[in-house]
């Protein structure tokens, strides 16, 4: 009897035991199932998605590659077709083709230089690094392993491809069915332009260097752009919306005391609106902050016509337009949109300018230095080449004296350093030992 | 004996937190996208359908490209009247129009198919038509007395007043034309991709631009007027949506900007 009872005794406490473990397991299981939060995030996103304006196109066109590179004698080439877009016919081959494996073949730097130097693959790269996931259909939704350049083989072969990522050097073979790259090559061929270029390794990745001095055009853009009701209609709705202008001049429009939108300033020539959402986030991979920022660049309801994913940090995913093959920077080196995500909240730094209307190329020019002269001028200043993130050339949007509503694109070089983007004439104006000195800090904690 | 009760009481409490944690984990998060988006395509289409709006039987979803095109403003077609030898032609400086009657009589006769034969060779003799190679037979837009040509470039056709031939027929002769010619296109920036045809047709569709009860008969891509700037004019790809009007028969050519799938306000009506 006592047997018995000592028995019910312990199989009472072997039983609550296990269903202690079992809750504080399945409580662990919720708590860091990724997927699960990314669903849920999707979920939210899907019921919003209720509101993207049909001028949404799909995410092929916002994270596309934007510059092409190919061999031709030797000689590598940055090349540029603006009637046979490259980036483009790409990006439309992508849409056909479906991953069937990924696998690692190397992950050396000498292995990943060997591959840049390969004069037998056609190159396209992105601004910056994206996810297997949201690279092509038929990868894993959880696939969170980065790209940023891809491999095309000349010679014909349709059934795989090769994908980097400079950072890490990783190369992965790439299966593919229904891959056809035939009018890629062709066009790559035939490409109308073709510049010099060279790779050079700067602190993120391989960067096209320009090896001689090039001519570059100036394009010009009537610009129009949306009245705040816009965007306080698409990103905060029409009822319960509240205005307070505080004492600095600044207008914000606020729903709920969560979702807060502010507008430029009535009387200034800026056209920054900054929209801040509060919640509570558990971003914890690349591919859901990737795909939530492209949500709230699709909610803006800015036009997307030359919208791409152009860069990305640790907090911030930037997008901007690119026009001919040239990010477009604005009001000096600001880029369209700017995502940036913390743990309470979600803000979109947008500015609203629209390039609306392209007019014909008249002619102008302006001439760009070889790259190494301008990196060895920074070095001059003291920014060293170690600091620098990234160089492109850049268009530089500048206000038409002629006309209220015309711009001129004009190209210029651009150097992501210290995590900032800032045109060469403003780094060498800026005074960069308060750079050093917030740099240098977080090196000494480093090591 | 305390114990014994609390221990029971832990028990069933973590049992109920068990299947709590379970059902919420069972529970499937509501999934997005594709599924999402095509429900919501399919309602706008079962929509349309009680709205007695009929479709084509494959209206495509897949994104076309395009460029922005420009054209120089100029006379272009005065300069050649001169070499309109087999005409008798008359240009319009204010609507920039040239109208010709052939000097000799022109017979076209036989089936539709050997009548644009006919006029297909009389159009590309440029004694006859200048620039004449450059326009293709457009059916939509033609009548049975009279054939209508759009221009076309190696970026694609332009549907526009200012780009287009007319052949009027009269008891089968050819009675006379009318050309408008805008001039030889070059893209002003690269290439870009576009909507779909079923995107430009949804966006009417909510912008109310579909009226209820008329049949969308075809909807391709062509290049329409959007501006003129620094003396060119500026083109831009649009879905082209024909729409019949079941009562009347009228056909209405409604143009959707295929970039931005914002609707062009220049419609044409076609008896």
């Amino acid at each position: 009897m006592k047997f018995k009872s000592k028995f019910t005794d312990w199989l009472l406490l072997l039983v609550t035991a296990g269903a202690i473990i079992l809750s504080i397991v399945l409580w662990i299981f919720i708590m860091t199932n990724d997927q699960r939060f990314s669903q849920i995030n999707q979920a939210d996103s899907s019921s919003k998605q209720q509101l993207k304006t049909r001028s949404t196109k799909s995410l092929y066109d916002l994270c596309i590659p934007t510059n092409s590179y190919g061999y031709r004698n030797g000689q590598l080439y940055r090349l540029y077709d603006s009637k046979n877009n490259l980036s483009f016919e790409f990006s439309k081959d992508l849409q056909k083709l479906k991953v069937t494996s990924i696998k690692l073949i190397s992950s050396s730097q000498s292995q990943y230089e060997k591959m840049l130097a390969n004069q037998d693959y056609l190159q396209l790269t992105y601004p910056d690094k994206i996810t297997f996931s949201v690279f092509a259909t038929g990868t894993s939704k959880k696939d969170n392993r980065q790209l940023n350049r891809i491999f095309i083989s000349t010679t014909g072969n349709n059934r795989e491809i090769y994908v980097g990522n400079d950072k890490n050097y990783r190369i992965y073979r790439v299966k593919i069915k229904k891959g056809d790259f035939t009018r890629l090559r062709k066009y790559a061929q035939n490409a109308q332009y073709k510049t010099p270029i060279k790779f050079v390794k700067t602190k993120l990745g391989y960067t096209a260097y320009y090896t001689k001095t090039e001519k570059w055009r100036i394009y010009s853009y009537l610009t129009n752009k949306q009245a705040d009701s816009y965007f306080v209609a698409r990103l905060l709705g029409t009822s319960g919306v509240s205005t307070r202008t505080s004492k600095k001049g600044w207008t914000a429009y606020s729903l709920n005391y969560s979702t807060r939108l502010r507008v430029p300033k009535s009387k200034s020539n800026s056209d920054d609106y900054l929209y801040t959402h509060y919640e509570k986030n558990q971003y914890v991979t690349n591919t859901s902050r990737l795909l939530d920022s492209i949500y709230y660049v699709h909610l803006i309801g800015l036009t997307e016509q030359d919208l791409r994913f152009f860069d990305a940090d640790a907090s911030s995913i930037r997008y901007t337009n690119y026009v001919e093959g040239t990010p477009v920077f604005l009001n000096k080196h600001e880029v369209q949109v700017t995502t940036t995500f913390s743990t309470d909240s979600i803000s979109v730094a947008f500015n609203s300018i629209n390039l609306q209307i392209p007019i014909p190329f008249d002619g102008q020019t302006t001439t760009l230095a070889p790259t190494s002269e301008v990196v060895a001028k920074l070095k001059a200043h003291g920014l060293d080449e170690s600091e620098i993130d990234d160089i492109v050339v850049g268009s530089q949007v500048q206000k038409d004296s002629t006309r209220d509503n015309l711009v001129n694109l004009v190209p210029t070089y651009y150097v992501k350093a210290y995590g900032e983007w800032k045109s060469v004439d403003e780094w060498m104006k800026q005074d960069l030992t308060a750079y050093r000195r917030t740099i240098n800090p977080q090196k000494s904690e480093a090591n | 004996m305390d114990h014994k009760r609390i221990e029971w009481l832990f028990l069933i409490v973590f049992l109920l937190i068990d299947i709590y944690l379970v059902v919420e984990i069972l529970r499937s998060p509501v999934s997005l996208s594709d599924s999402t988006t095509s429900s919501t395509n399919n309602s706008i289409r079962s929509e349309m359908r009680a709205d007695g709006i009929d479709l084509p039987s494959k209206l495509s979803t897949s994104q076309a490209s395009g460029y922005y095109l420009a054209v120089k403003k100029s006379d272009y077609l005065s300069s050649k009247l001169t070499s309109l030898t087999q005409v008798n032609a008359s240009y319009s400086k204010t609507d920039n129009k040239l109208t010709a009657t052939p000097k000799n009589i022109v017979r076209i006769s036989g089936s539709k198919k050997q009548i644009l034969a006919e006029l297909n060779k009389f159009k590309n003799d440029s004694r006859n038509v200048p620039y004449g190679k450059q326009y293709r037979y457009e059916a939509i837009m033609s009548g049975s007395n009279n054939y209508t040509f759009v221009q076309t470039s190696e970026y694609g056709d332009i549907y526009d007043s200012g780009a287009q031939l007319t052949i009027n027929i009269k008891s089968k002769t050819i009675e006379n034309y009318t050309l408008s010619y805008l001039g030889p296109v070059v893209a002003v920036r690269e290439q870009q991709s576009t909507i779909s045809p079923w995107h430009a047709v949804r966006a009417m569709y909510t912008d109310r631009e579909l009226a209820n009860n008329s049949r969308v008969m075809k909807v391709s891509l062509g290049y329409s007027k959007l501006t003129e700037v620094r003396g060119s004019t500026i083109l831009l790809p649009t879905w082209l949506v024909w729409v019949e009007n079941k009562a009347t028969k009228n056909v209405t050519l409604k143009r959707v900007n295929a970039f931005t799938a914002q609707m062009i306000q220049t419609n044409t009506t076609y008896n």
